[in-house]
């Protein structure tokens, strides 16, 4: 029986009081869920956390690796991807209550025994409160686009700006010529740089942009040549380390074969 | 008591800052009138919407906020300009931040009447996506089944005539990326082998060096290199924007690195000479 | 590519890279010794954390903006073993965190170390805390802590955008030992830049075999090495075979890794 109707036919859609039952029913069986999982021994404990984790990951990788009917771009559980999507996203969302929990938790904290810098926690609670009000209540207003667009962008957007300062004080301190290798690196980001603004291209503008053999000496395309010849190969390489390096700790993760990690500690406890 | 050559390798940080703001204010007032070379990158996303098939949709996807919009809002605006001075029909896409799909928006909405484009018929916003890969995987099977309805009108997606005869990836007939982010990953790894359409890519500068290799590769057809990309664009389509006159500071905020770095190596030197702290 | 079987060579080529590390695992649980050598940024966790206990002043752990996946997974790894060294000198700690599911487990990573580490009354539940997921006000909340706190020393790995420099510059503005990595290549230069040590590429997979030493993940650093000769051997062969006229780009080899 094809897996899809299966499913359909055995959790039809929820409808009329049922759409209010079944989530309670759900969180109801969560909290049992819950406390069963506290009571279990540390042995116990390893062996569920260590078949959910492979069965999570077995299913992207069955839904990867099954062939796709004949025609279609979709094999047996390719309709579920949307469905386990969901899962994580619902399960991101309580998150997302259990972090404003804690920021609202230490900063209340403050604000309450007054410790050092407790006005900028109160300043902290109260525009999670107002913007939270204004995007819930007054989506379409002018002060919801005020507090999101006015404030917040501008905030945004200094920030990102403060950056310009930071490169400048960084590059300022960090390109010292100590070595031979120093110098090859800064003659190399003398040039690329030169070779992105019009004073440093105007340097060799006398040298014809296109159609000539001398136009490889331009700076600009120099410095086009450094990004694709040498800087290209370099990313690339560094792009294969990390790619097998992260295939290698997911492997490690789905099978339960980290050591050290938190799944690990987390399973040994008794 | 320290030497002068000593100070030059320390000068305080406050100077730095204080000398870079005035550079920049100088420079946006008073703009340097010196021509920008067309790179390569550049003319790739030319050619890419200037041999583009109108009878097929070309998507601008964009991921960015206010934060990189000195760069990413005038990438945007470029490309878009481009595909109205082609009469292109075009679907606004946005994923990443929320942000982005309104100020992207904002764009296309400002350009729209310089020619004529009207919403529906010529241009449409599919609006943000959170989820990036579920909504590509969906767009390569059916764009029209995926997101069901834009965000501007909130109607179904057949109701509007730029829709007509669009299924999949195989009727869309240029891809651009506007983005302060990685999400080439995803528009190479799960779009690239669906459709012949070229796709470019217009990151912000710190970003430019890592697409570099798909350049190389072929896979992106061509790149907008942060704000010099699309003052590069602006030359190639004639106007001067924004970008053609904030070249200007970029290119003194340079010049100021270089003397900056040329200062702390003097400094460094002339102290190993004086037998200093180097 | 959605499914293996729109393209079998890429689904192959990953099944074989994937049987390679569990191979060399297997091997190394069954007792093979393999070596490999320190690398200087790790080294320097443990003077740093002294530094910072001189000084009495705290230890900054960020976690970028890593959501609960394979690199944030990797940081509270790593974060693990400082929190352990710091628990022995009692060091006060601080992690912000931008990702709400990766603060769940991150609390409990930092209680867990601090109970392994035989200290478990020191630990403070204020010491992590989620800060924001947006990229900016993150930024602003870390660099708002780290001149408050005046950091003694500073440790920045997992995924890190145009952030960076910001953590870094103000790390090093208040004197902070700073140690970095991260698997965003466009934000190394900044961290080079700006930090004492910076863990560069897929070193930041492999730290926590270079800081435990633990047989299953030194196997699973030589199986990726192994997998790293396969990558460059094809590439060889490539660069060979594009070459050679006779073979070209219609070589069936070619034509395997080409899209």
């Amino acid at each position: 029986m094809n897996l899809q109707k299966f499913l359909i036919s055995a959790f039809p859609a929820a409808k009329g009081s049922m759409i209010w039952i079944a989530p309670l029913l759900v969180i109801a069986c969560s909290v049992v869920l819950f406390f069963v999982l506290q009571s279990l021994p540390g042995r116990a404990r390893k062996a569920l956390i260590a078949s959910l984790t492979f069965l999570a990951g077995l299913f992207y990788a069955l839904e990867f690796f099954w062939p796709v009917r004949k025609g279609t771009d979709e094999n047996f559980l390719t309709f579920a991807v949307p469905t386990v999507g969901n899962v994580i996203n619902v399960l991101a969302a309580f998150t997302l209550g259990l972090g404003v929990f804690s920021l609202v938790r230490i900063h209340t904290g403050k604000v309450v025994k007054q410790r050092e810098g407790w006005p900028n926690s109160a300043v902290l609670l109260i525009s999670i409160v107002v913007m939270a009000v204004a995007g819930i209540r007054f989506e379409n207003t002018l002060f919801f686009r005020s507090l999101f667009r006015d404030v917040l962008n501008s905030f945004d957007a200094a920030m990102f700006a403060t950056l310009a300062f930071f490169i400048i004080s960084a590059a300022y301190r960090a390109f010292r010529i100590k070595s031979a290798e120093a110098t090859l690196l800064m003659v190399a980001a003398l040039v690329v740089m030169l070779g992105q603004i019009p004073i440093g291209q105007y340097l060799t503008h006398w040298i014809p942009e296109n159609g000539s053999f001398a136009s490889i000496f331009r700076l600009d395309s120099i410095s086009n040549w450094l990004l694709l010849t040498v800087n290209a190969p370099a990313t690339r390489a560094i792009g294969f380390g990390l790619g097998i390096g992260g295939l290698a700790i997911a492997l490690r993760l789905w099978l339960s074969l980290e050591r050290g990690a938190f799944f690990e500690a987390k399973a040994d406890e008794s | 008591m320290s030497s002068f050559a000593e100070n030059l390798q320390n000068i305080d940080r406050r100077y730095l800052y204080l000398t870079l703001l005035l550079i920049v204010v100088i420079g946006l007032l008073v703009p340097i009138p010196l021509p920008l070379a067309v790179g390569p990158q550049a003319r790739g996303v030319y050619d890419a919407i200037e041999k583009a098939d109108p009878r097929k949709l070309a998507i601008v996807s964009t991921l960015w906020s206010a934060s990189t919009q000195g760069e990413n809002r005038p990438q945007t605006r470029v490309i878009i300009e481009h595909l109205m001075r082609r009469k292109l029909k075009f679907a606004l896409i946005a994923f990443g931040d929320p942000q982005s799909t309104i100020l992207a928006y904002e764009v296309a909405d400002e350009l729209a009447p310089k020619y004529g484009y009207k919403y529906g018929r010529d241009w449409i916003n599919f609006g943000f996506r959170a989820d990036i890969a579920g909504t590509l995987k969906g767009m390569v099977r059916n764009i029209e089944e995926t997101l069901k309805q834009d965000t501007k009108e909130r109607k179904p997606l057949h109701q509007f005539p730029i829709m007509k005869g669009i299924r999949n990836f195989d009727d869309v007939g240029f891809i651009a990326e506007v983005s302060a982010s990685a999400n080439y990953v995803s528009w190479l790894g799960l779009v690239a082998g669906s459709t012949d359409a070229p796709f470019c890519y217009a990151p912000t500068s710190v970003m430019a060096p890592e697409l570099y290799t798909y350049i190389d590769s072929g896979q992106i057809a061509g790149m907008l290199f942060g704000i010099k990309g699309a003052a590069e664009y602006e030359r190639m389509l004639g106007i001067k924007g924004f970008t053609t006159r904030a070249i200007t500071p970029v290119s003194l905020t340079l010049i100021l690195l270089f003397v900056l770095i040329g200062l702390g190596n003097y400094g460094m030197f002339a102290s190993r000479r004086q037998g200093g702290k180097a | 590519m959605i499914h293996a079987s729109d393209r079998w060579e890429s689904a192959i080529l990953i099944a074989l890279l994937s049987a390679i590390v569990l191979l060399t695992i297997v091997t190394a649980q069954r007792g093979r010794k393999y070596f490999v050598r320190r690398i200087p940024g790790l080294n320097a966790i443990d003077e740093a954390v002294g530094r910072a206990t001189e000084m009495g002043r705290p230890i900054l752990m960020v976690p970028g903006l890593s959501g609960l996946g394979v690199v944030g997974l990797q940081a509270l790894t790593i974060f693990s073993y400082i929190i352990k060294t710091a628990a022995q000198f009692g060091n006060r700690l601080i992690m912000p965190t931008a990702d709400s599911a990766l603060y769940t487990v991150a609390e409990e990573v930092v209680r867990d170390s601090y109970t392994a580490a035989g200290k478990p009354e020191d630990y403070d539940p204020n010491s992590v805390y989620f800060l924001s997921d947006r990229q900016f006000a993150f930024a602003s909340g870390v660099a708002g802590t780290i001149f408050r706190e005046k950091v003694a020393a500073s440790f920045l790995f997992g995924d890190f955008f145009a952030e960076s420099l910001i953590f870094a510059e103000a790390g090093q503005q208040v004197g902070a030992i700073q140690v970095a990595g991260t698997v965003s290549t466009t934000q190394l230069p900044f961290f080079i830049a700006s930090c004492d040590y910076t863990i560069i590429g897929d070193e930041y997979y492999a730290a926590s075999a270079y800081i435990s030493r633990e047989p299953t993940l030194l196997g699973s650093l030589v199986g990726q090495d192994y997998c790293k000769i396969i990558i460059l051997l094809v590439v060889l062969i490539g660069t060979i075979a594009m070459s050679i006229p006779a073979l070209g780009a219609k070589w069936f080899f070619i034509q395997w890794f080409t899209l």
